[in-house]
């Protein structure tokens, strides 16, 4: 028992050592997504390795610290004047949440909600979450009537997909080299 | 055989039988369900855990090619050139997935060179009409319709002069001003009217005028908390004509360039096929 014991720890170390001297630490990729600033994933990954490899647990809870510290930087360096700006929106959509939507119910067909999309165009556009809420408001009916890009949710409920990124980043218009 | 020994090869079996659990129905399941970050994170690992570099190549690439549909352009780029160095007999895999990157990321000019690179004649066939349907679009896209349209018509493969006669036709139209759209959209309703939304129009001016009305009538009975409410809606109803305006013009501009692209490409894709992993192969659809 004691001899097929030594064998099989033995068989683990060479396996782990190998590893190491192949550059492979259990950490490495959370590494390289941190170098690549993708903190989200670095997190992750990191906590993977904290409770799947106990040797590495320290290594990987110190990197894991870091990528909840940048985290936590560049949702305050995101923040700033465009949470100041956000803050009308802000304020109008938690009224609604707290007085008008309980009354009516998840009524709209828009993915996603009026409600949704004025917060993450107030997150990510500051203050141009208020036209572009006003915008959502007006012309809602027609994305309805037109029926443009269906989509199903969670609950099998047909939704028409309007996300904050189609108002965002214009594309100029084109000067067309026309076809004789 | 000693029961010692016995345990020995129990033992040995056990480990071999949970080491390689981590295997790629995970992360297939992930790029299936459309958890396109988590995939990548987890085709990567992959990729760092094997040895052979034609594997290794295969999941850097299937990582960039999650990386792409999760919109993370640099990291899949990053994917590519890790592919390239593991796996250069992948050329054409990458070079599809490297156009398809670039053009997502906006960088015309790249896409170009790769889908160029693609339509050699060594190529396969599928490859050489996708990249000619996805080079033409490109052009599209970049406002060389005259380069497109030749594109087209000199193309070998049947059905390709359809997509000629959708570069003729957005050829006749004319994109809209996302400028005057704004500027327009200072007279409520005016912004959506020079996009064609007559609807939203009508629509812009009611709310506008309502919201107008509103506070004019609540200021003569000096209710100011009506005006204050009425006034935050109006607010944001004469703001959101004028972005509304703005934004009609890049959605109708949009639109027409779709609809050309759309006709010119007919949902000509390609995607990698899991089910022959760890060897990368490719679909393609027409």
């Amino acid at each position: 028992m004691c001899k097929c014991l030594f064998v099989f720890l033995v068989g683990l170390f060479l396996t782990a050592a190998a590893t190491v001297w192949a550059g492979q630490s259990p950490l490495a990729l959370a590494r390289e997504l941190a170098a690549e600033g993708d903190w989200a994933a670095c997190r992750y990954e990191s906590r993977r390795v904290e409770l799947a490899t106990p040797a590495f647990a320290t290594q990987a809870r110190a990197l894991r610290g870091q990528a909840e510290r940048e985290l936590a930087l560049n949702r305050r360096q995101k923040s700033g004047w465009k949470r100041i700006g956000a803050l009308p929106v802000k304020a109008m959509v938690g009224f609604y949440r707290l007085a008008v939507a309980p009354a009516l119910g998840s009524r709209c067909v828009m993915e996603p909600s009026c409600s949704h999309f004025s917060m993450q165009a107030a997150r990510e556009c500051g203050w141009l979450g208020l036209p572009m809420t006003g915008d959502r408001l007006i012309a809602e009916a027609s994305m309805v009537v037109a029926r443009h890009q269906p989509v199903t949710n969670a609950m099998g409920q047909v939704r028409f997909a309007d996300p904050v990124s189609d108002h965002i980043g214009w594309r100029p218009a084109q000067r067309l080299d026309k076809v004789h | 055989m000693r029961k010692s020994d016995r345990l020995v090869v129990i033992l040995v079996l056990l480990t071999a039988t949970i080491l390689p659990a981590s295997g790629w129905d995970f992360a297939v399941d992930l790029a299936k369900s459309g958890d396109y970050p988590q995939a990548a994170v987890e085709f990567r690992r992959l990729a760092m855990s094997y040895e052979a570099a034609d594997e290794r190549g295969t999941f850097a690439w299937l990582a960039g090619y999650a990386y792409w549909q999760a919109s993370r352009y640099w990291q899949a780029e990053r994917m590519l050139n890790i592919t390239e160095e593991a796996a250069p007999a992948l050329e054409t895999e990458i070079y599809l997935l490297r156009a398809g990157n670039n053009r997502s990321w906006r960088r015309p000019d790249e896409a170009a060179f790769y889908l160029e690179s693609l339509m050699d004649e060594s190529r396969q066939e599928p490859v050489r009409r996708l990249a000619t349907l996805q080079l033409a679009a490109v052009k599209v896209e970049t406002g060389k319709l005259a380069a497109a349209r030749d594109l087209l018509a000199a193309s070998p493969f049947d059905g390709d002069m359809a997509a000629v006669t959708a570069i003729d036709e957005y050829s006749q139209g004319c994109d809209k001003s996302v400028v005057a759209g704004g500027l327009l959209g200072l007279v409520p309703g005016l912004g959506y009217a020079y996009s064609g939304e007559y609807a939203n129009a009508l629509r812009s001016l009611i709310l506008n005028a309502l919201c107008i009305w509103g506070v004019v009538d609540f200021a003569d009975r000096e209710q100011w908390g009506g005006v204050a409410v009425v006034g935050f809606a109006g607010v944001t109803f004469y703001s959101g004509s004028i972005y509304g305006g703005a934004d009609a013009a890049a959605r109708y501009n949009r639109r027409r360039l779709e609809a050309c692209t759309r006709a010119i490409e007919k949902n000509a894709r390609f995607e990698p096929d899991y089910g022959a992993l760890p060897l990368l192969d490719l679909k393609f659809r027409f």
